[in-house]
């Protein structure tokens, strides 16, 4: 009992840390590693407003931590008492019901379209769901047919991108579904303890893989600030300064460079300030979901293709385009 | 008993396959995802006359001077000196210089050039782009790039309204005095047509001939034709049967197929918005009246697609 207690203590440890850790490497990271410019980020950026945006960012993240857990869990528990002896399985067992539909409620929300999929079959495991009798297999052809008239048309617009982005498109909208039809039940008593080892070692690596480029996502909104050739000189085109606004009072605004380092600009001296994307936001898969009044990016989360339904996306500014420092 | 114990084997064995797949496809979800492709950034950093540009902050982009319609100069406004210009050439310059970043009227400079220097300008590196009415021909791809077409045109004859019932076929045009301008598609045809001609700088030059009778004809686009029909009952138009048509496109460097593939991914964005493009909105301020209403032109086959940071915020 003494050993659960500990391991549910190093999991939530660990559920909690992980983004608070996260945030406190992002502003170093943001600040390009150095310590003034640190320190200037922590004395300028509210702990809330570090705390939304790694919300805002991060929140799959978290989901996808428990909703693996969740799923190992449910597979091990169905293992008979070589799988129940895990502290996964017991973890999962126990878990109150608000954290398993709230996690993954989360990440139905929070996850993009493309991963979805994964996490109907996450939920099949969890929960130990497959189609019994045949009310069970009318409901499955049911959602099969549904599933394909809705994801049909990307299916084939994949197809016309060319291998690049068909193979991963059809990995993860087809087999996943497939899959959850069988995932339920007892592992192979040999596989038992393997994949209650080593699945859990690979997820936090995993995890760990894909938190590396989350700490570099940037806290404050990129900008694009123009400003004027100072009063001394003879007017000529305006510069731009692209990075990210830290601090403004009466005289000054602080911008934190792209190309590195702290820049204090005279408030007369800004003609206008733009708000920018960063290259993190270059598609990857330039596919949409376009059927029955619905129209979400494969790469969008249902949350954020919900917000663009209310509000279109802001257009690029062309002061956007203009290298760093010129 | 004897039954159920295979099935259940079977299905355990299932359960196994199914999870070590689930395994794999997360691991290959992380690791596995699609280049970005060729990205409007990366192309905006390599291109040589775009960094030429950066450093003084400055699009320099060659204009026919007094064509009307396609590029006005306005000496008496007050406005800077980039606003000064006017017409759908200019407008879609200007157009294309702020998708590249040139969005300020300090950051563009228009300047004039004649139908014969376009190349040389763009060689010598005088200008970064030629908008100026300029015909895409495969002779003169082996000197420069094109992006385009951004409108397709055909050449049209312009005479003094009394020789109407004088000049009416390409029999009468061999026989009357003809002028055109130098280093022009037009001129090309007219030489395969046999009709003598005389070529000169400027196409204004053409016109003022017309009206002292140093010329009878002036070949050239219809565009050009009915900017100096606009305002003038002395001229008019002769249909003559050219079967030619004429792609109009941006003129650039040899050396940028960076700048080429960003001008034709512009252009290819104003066809998505459809009516609602400035391009739509360049032609019904300038040529709709002269023309009459017309569509953005499809863009050659071959130019590269590029991904931007915009597709997904659209």
């Amino acid at each position: 009992m003494v050993k659960e207690g500990k391991d549910n203590e190093a999991f939530w440890t660990v559920a909690i840390g992980l983004p608070v850790l996260l945030s406190v490497l992002r502003l170093w990271v943001e600040a390009g590693g150095e310590l003034q410019t640190t320190l200037l980020l922590v004395e300028h950026i509210d702990p809330v407003n570090l705390v939304a945006a790694m919300v805002a960012t991060a929140t799959w993240l978290v989901t996808a931590m428990f909703v693996a857990a969740l799923a190992l869990g449910g597979v091990l528990n169905a293992s008979g008492e070589a799988g129940q002896g895990f502290w996964l399985a017991r973890w999962a067992a126990r878990a109150p019901l608000w954290l398993k539909a709230g996690s993954f409620a989360l990440a139905a929300i929070t996850w993009q379209v493309l991963y979805l999929p994964l996490l109907v079959l996450a939920a099949c495991a969890a929960y130990q769901l497959r189609p019994r009798g045949w009310p069970g297999w009318l409901a499955v052809t049911g959602l099969a047919a549904a599933y394909g008239y809705l994801i049909g048309p990307v299916v084939a617009d994949a197809w016309r991108l060319g291998p690049s982005v068909y193979v991963m498109t059809y990995v993860l909208l087809l087999v996943p579904p497939l899959l959850s039809l069988v995932i339920a039940g007892p592992l192979a008593p040999g596989a038992v303890r393997p994949i209650a080892i080593v699945t859990p070692l690979a997820s936090a690596f995993l995890l760990a893989w894909i938190a590396v480029p989350l700490v570099q996502t940037p806290i404050l909104p990129h900008t694009v600030t123009m400003i004027s050739a100072p009063p001394d000189q003879s007017p000529g085109a305006p510069k731009y300064i692209g990075g990210h606004i830290v601090t403004s009072d009466n005289t000054h605004t602080a911008i934190l460079a792209q190309q590195g380092g702290i820049t204090y600009v005279r408030n007369e001296r800004i003609e206008a300030q733009y708000l920018c994307p960063t290259d993190e936001e270059f598609p990857r898969y330039p596919l949409r979901i376009h059927r029955a009044g619905l129209s979400i990016e494969l790469e969008h989360s249902v949350l954020r293709g919900l917000g663009r339904a209310n509000r279109a996306g802001t257009p690029l500014h062309p002061a956007c385009r203009v290298p760093a420092g010129k | 008993m004897s039954t159920t114990l295979p099935v259940s084997r079977a299905r355990s064995r299932l359960t196994t396959i199914a999870a070590l797949i689930s395994v794999l496809i997360v691991a290959m979800a992380a690791q596995c995802r699609p280049a970005a492709g060729q990205s409007v950034k990366d192309f905006r950093a390599k291109s040589p006359t775009l960094q030429r540009a950066d450093s003084s902050r400055v699009l320099r982009i060659g204009v026919t001077e007094e064509y009307p319609l396609m590029s006005i100069y306005d000496k008496n406004s007050t406005a800077k000196e980039s606003q000064r210009w006017s017409g759908f050439d200019v407008a879609i310059a200007r157009m294309l210089a702020r998708e590249l970043g040139f969005s300020q009227p300090e950051n563009v400079q228009f300047v004039p050039i004649t139908t014969d220097k376009r190349i040389l300008s763009l060689q010598n590196g005088d200008v970064h782009l030629v908008v100026a009415d300029f015909t895409m021909t495969d002779e003169r791809r082996k000197h420069i790039r094109f992006a385009g077409p951004y409108l397709v045109t055909t050449p049209e004859v312009m005479i003094r309204k009394e020789d109407l019932g004088r000049i009416r076929n390409i029999d009468d045009l061999r026989k009357a005095k003809v002028c055109t301008t130098g280093a022009s598609t037009t001129a090309d045809m007219l030489e395969a047509e046999h009709v003598p001609h005389t070529k000169v700088a400027r196409g204004a030059e053409c016109a003022a001939g017309l009206k002292t009778g140093q010329f009878d004809a002036h070949c050239t686009d219809e565009v050009v034709i009915a900017g100096f029909l606009r305002g003038d009952d002395t001229l008019a138009k002769v249909d003559m049967p050219f079967t030619q048509t004429e792609p109009l496109g941006i003129g650039l460097p040899l050396d940028d197929p960076y700048l080429e593939a960003l001008l034709a991914h512009y252009l290819r964005k104003q066809l998505a918005l459809g009516s609602a493009s400035e391009w739509q909105a360049a032609y019904n301020a300038f040529l709709t009246a002269s023309l009459g209403p017309k569509e953005q032109p499809q863009l050659l086959p071959g130019y590269p697609e590029l991904v931007d940071q915009e597709n997904s915020r659209g």
